[in-house]
């Protein structure tokens, strides 16, 4: 029998790899000692090995089968071993940043304002780019228009009868539903103005919807004459009836007449093209427009049938826009149709915006990243000791990269957890911005959900490996002798790394500064265009009367003239006005011919933008009368001659000498001759930046509205004047109602075209100064670092007699050379990005020299000021103490 | 009980009780039982080892690698502190097991 204790133990722990040879190794030595072992009793070596052999049974199945369960084995052990490591991993990394509370507090921030800016913008992308539209298979639904001359901004909607024939022609779509913005008084006694969505009655199974409660429109309930029935949106329904289930059947008033509530729509259904709608009702348009097929009024959407392309169902739908124009050559010369993806229809117009927000926050993620690489940087080469000692104890490299990882991740995890408490706050202040008239439906119930939440998982570990590799796979690296001989000093290369975030930050600054800047810059162009009225001191709201109460034209005048006579008695009232449509808010146009001038070809003739007013309406805006006369008491009343006043652009489009007084027109339909009475300048009709087209004003009593809106002219307070003004209107006409009231200057800041303006200006503007705070911040620490790293030489300087001014300029030149550096690449990825912005500007090209030169001034300032410190930290080295210090 | 899983149980036991003394290799075990037991219980070898893997997955025993007497490289295996009350356990549970069925044996 063999001695049993080993005469010596060594380690060699089993991995999946060698566990086939241990085995093997294992069963050698067995075999071979066993046969020694006979040999020495006495046996020859042939007979000793089969023996042997026979002894251990079948060697080739023990071999596999050994070898497997230490496979077994290893791998359980290994899992069990890493959890424990990583285990151990986040214990340490834990208790290194408890260690260094405010180094864990700068990245946190750091990391919770980059990584929460992201996640707001990003439920904002969520909810309007990515989330489904709320309707059944989306994907195959289209919104259809039609075009003239092929020309995609001459595109219209349809007319009915166009609509019809479509629907029975077409092969390409399951079915076709038309829809169109619009707006109801609703209430008899409280009287208010709600928005409203009018479709056919197949609107909804079109779309594929189903209502909450209820149900939608069945066939025929959009038919003329048909009594009304309505379906609330969920939001109504919650506000207005506070959710009660017994609403269906119920009756309620819009526009003084009685309509049946049959349905609920579902909480999520929501149809941007109308806004936020709270009643939905079957198209309402008479006989009159919907047999006319010059009158175009109606959109359209439609579901492609089952293998039918975008572009199978544009050539059918061209095809069906040919034989109309044949058959209708007066209305339907010239005309095609066009058919888009109704996503892109839905979304098309926010998405550049949504995007190039996106990109800035992305921007100041990248910034926040650099900024917290900088900081594990330079406290890497704080911790050079610590770690050098850990290798030289035997830790190996890849271990120690894993455990400054876990130390990132850690702190991407936790900056990312206080990134979601950003993004709550952040979202809600970012909805609150954009007013309620500019607000995609979408972002109605936006907030921090499940993707949201998921995203910033992942950005956050996204973000922890941007900003830790780096430095970890420095600070692993083995040069212990030389770091244990010589100390912390830090290596030139991890300075040029340093330095090199820095010069990243800088540039990508720049980008967003400038960003911001042509916002900024295109608003002032927009603000400062002239609008041909005074927007101050102007409080404007809408007049309505209940129809059913004044179905006679007469009664109508008198009512509103008696309001505007009242309106302008109130105490601090210049001057009030009555107009249908206000500046900057669009309006019918009318087409017309002009006596003494050839008949033109039907749709060709001379077209203009139609409003009516009361006298005192241009004086009460400070709209200037440059020729002629304005509207009298005399005018609309009985006998008396049509009359007229036209804008600058009608007179100039219309006469050749621009002199329109004198001149006549007649309106569509043969109706009355209008005589040209005066001329007005031009005010804006539609977004200001936008081209004012002809426009034709007449006696609001020669084409009386229930409908008006008043200007008052006052210094006062817009809140105090609408209550009077609504105590008026209530008195003088029981039902009646005012909306809306606010200041023009209100209106003006909120029309899209500066709203489109001012967003951005507000979040790039946001996003840049933080970013700019980041990049000062990463100036400020490289330099300070390089100055603390430095104390020896700067000592030896001193010592040698080195000016306060030299040191100064050794230290400002870094920040500055970085801040140059930084600025030149700013610039160069600004003129690259430029393409992306420019048709969101206004009066100002996206490389505009100036802009850029102003930022690159105003960061390049910043940049040097925030060398200052260090810079006087330098010169306050004490010779001595630094040669002492190592 | 099933006879194979008395026998795997018992060799499992056998071999933790050839460990007690100390770590050992594989060999050293196998000489060790069939000597003791007078050549009575004659297991094949690779039953044996299969016992020390299987009770090494259950860290019963643990290994290390060492030179032999005659200095070769073996693989010692070396009961664990798990192993070590698995024996106590298992040797009260066999005196006892085997006692009963002893007596029945003897009143028959």
């Amino acid at each position: 029998m063999t001695d049993d204790t080993p005469k010596k133990l060594f380690h060699h722990e089993a991995t999946r790899r060698t566990v086939q040879r241990d085995v093997d190794d294992e069963m050698r030595f067995h075999l071979e000692q066993r046969i020694d072992d006979l040999v020495a009793r006495g046996m020859s070596a042939d007979d000793a090995r089969e023996l042997a052999v026979r002894e251990f049974g079948d060697v080739k199945a023990a071999r596999a089968e050994l070898a497997s369960m230490d496979r077994r084995r290893v791998r359980k052990f290994a899992a069990t071993e890493w959890i424990a490591s990583v285990g151990q991993d986040i214990k340490f990394a834990a208790r290194s940043l408890r260690k260094r509370p405010g180094f864990a507090a700068a990245v946190l921030l750091t990391l919770a304002l980059g990584i929460g800016a992201n996640a707001a913008i990003f439920s904002v992308v969520e909810a309007v780019l990515i989330k489904p539209l709320p309707f059944s298979r989306p994907d195959r639904l289209v919104h259809l228009w039609e075009v003239y001359q092929s020309r995609v901004d001459n595109r219209s909607e349809a007319s009915y009868p166009d609509y019809l024939d479509w629907r029975a022609r077409n092969r390409s779509f399951s079915d076709m539903a038309g829809y169109y913005a619009g707006a109801f008084v609703y209430g008899a006694e409280h009287p208010q103005i709600v928005r409203a969505g009018k479709t056919t009655a197949n609107f909804f199974d079109v779309l594929g919807v189903h209502a909450e409660l209820g149900r939608t429109f069945a066939e025929g309930e959009d038919a003329v004459g048909a009594p009304r029935r309505v379906l609330l949106g969920y939001g109504f329904w919650q506000r207005g009836f506070a959710g009660d289930r017994s609403v269906i059947g119920r009756t309620i008033t819009l526009d003084g007449t009685n309509a049946t509530i049959i349905g609920v729509l579902p909480k999520d259904f929501q149809f941007a093209r109308v806004g936020n709608v709270s009643i939905w009702a079957p198209i309402d348009r008479l006989d009159r427009s919907r047999q006319q097929r010059g009158m175009h009024w109606l959109n359209i959407v439609a579901r492609l049938k089952d293998g039918v392309t975008l572009r199978t169902a544009s050539l059918n739908m061209s095809a069906i826009m040919g034989q109309l124009a044949r058959e209708y050559p007066p209305t339907n010369n010239g005309r095609d149709a066009q058919v888009i993806a109704l996503r892109d229809q839905l979304i098309g117009s926010v998405r550049p915006l949504v995007v190039l927000l996106y990109g800035a926050v992305a921007v100041m993620l990248l910034v926040a990243c650099a900024n917290v690489a900088n900081l594990l940087l330079m406290r890497g080469a704080d911790r050079r000791r610590e770690v050098a000692v850990r290798i030289a104890l035997g830790a190996g490299r890849g271990r120690l990269v894993r455990q400054l990882m876990t130390e990132s991740l850690l702190l991407a995890v936790l900056g990312g957890a206080a990134g979601l408490v950003v993004a709550h706050y952040g979202i809600h202040t970012l909805v609150g911005v954009i007013p309620p008239g500019q607000r995609p439906p979408a972002l109605a119930d936006v907030g921090v959900n499940g993707p949201v939440a998921i995203y910033s998982c992942l950005i956050s570990v996204v973000a922890g490996v941007l900003f830790g590799l780096v430095p970890a796979l420095r600070e692993a690296r083995p040069q212990m002798a030389e770091v244990l001989k010589q100390g912390v000093r830090g290596s030139a290369r991890a300075g040029a790394v340093r330095d090199a975030l820095v010069v990243g930050e800088v540039a990508l600054t720049i980008v967003l500064m400038s960003g911001a800047a042509l916002f900024g810059r295109s608003l002032v162009k927009l603000m400062s265009i002239q609008l041909g009225f005074q927007a101050e001191h102007l409080t404007i709201a809408g007049v309505f009367l209940p129809d059913a109460n004044y179905v006679k034209p007469e009664l109508r005048v008198a009512t509103f003239d008696q309001i505007v006579s009242r309106a302008r008695a109130l105490p601090g009232v210049d001057a009030a006005g009555l107009v249908t449509k206000l500046p900057l808010d669009w309006g019918n146009s009318v087409g017309f011919d002009i006596v003494g001038q050839a008949p033109t070809e039907p749709g060709k003739e001379p077209t203009a933008s139609y409003r009516t007013s009361s006298p005192g309406y241009f004086s009460a805006l400070e709209i200037p009368l440059s020729h002629g006369r304005d509207f009298g008491a005399g005018d609309g009343v009985a006998n008396a001659p049509p009359a007229g006043i036209v804008n600058r652009a009608f007179a100039e489009a219309y006469f050749k000498n621009g002199n329109a007084i004198g001149q006549s027109v007649v309106m569509g339909g043969g109706r009355d001759t209008i005589h040209i009475v005066g001329q007005v300048g031009d005010v804006p009709i539609g977004n200001i930046d936008e081209h004012i087209p002809p426009t034709l004003y007449v006696p609001f009593a020669q084409d009386p509205e229930t409908y008006m809106s008043i200007a008052i002219r006052s210094q006062r307070d817009v809140g105090e004047l609408a209550r009077e003004l609504t105590r008026i209107v209530e008195e003088t006409a029981p039902g009646a109602g005012v909306v809306n009231p606010m200041a023009m200057d209100q209106l003006i800041t909120n029309s899209s075209s500066v709203f489109m303006r001012r967003f951005p200006l507000l979040l790039i503007g946001a996003f840049a100064a933080a970013t700019l705070v980041l990049a000062l911040i990463g100036v400020y620490g490289v330099v300070s670092y390089s100055v603390a790293q430095r104390t020896r030489e700067l000592g030896i300087r001193v010592a040698l007699g080195a000016q306060t001014r030299s040191l100064v300029m050794l230290v400002v030149r870094h920040g500055a050379w970085m801040a140059a550096a930084g600025v030149t690449i700013g610039i160069a990825s600004s003129l690259l990005l430029g393409r992306f912005v420019a048709g969101m500007l206004y009066g100002i090209g996206a490389r505009d020299p100036v802009t850029l030169a102003l930022v690159s001034i105003v960061l390049g300032v910043a940049a040097v000021s925030a060398t200052i410190v260090p810079a006087k930290r330098a010169t306050k080295v004490d010779p001595a103490v630094a040669l002492q210090a190592e | 009980m099933a006879d194979l899983d008395l026998l795997q149980g018992t060799l499992d036991t056998l071999v933790l009780k050839t460990l007690s003394w100390g770590p050992r290799h594989g060999y050293a075990v196998a000489q060790w039982i069939k000597a003791t037991s007078d050549g009575t219980i004659n297991v094949e070898d690779r039953a044996l080892y299969v016992a020390l893997h299987r009770l090494e997955e259950r860290r019963l025993v643990e290994s290390k690698w060492g030179l032999s007497e005659n200095n070769r490289k073996a693989k010692y295996y070396q009961l664990t502190a798990a192993g070590r009350g698995q024996l106590k356990q298992r040797s009260a549970d066999w005196t006892e097991y085997a006692n009963a069925v002893f007596k029945i044996l003897r009143i028959a």
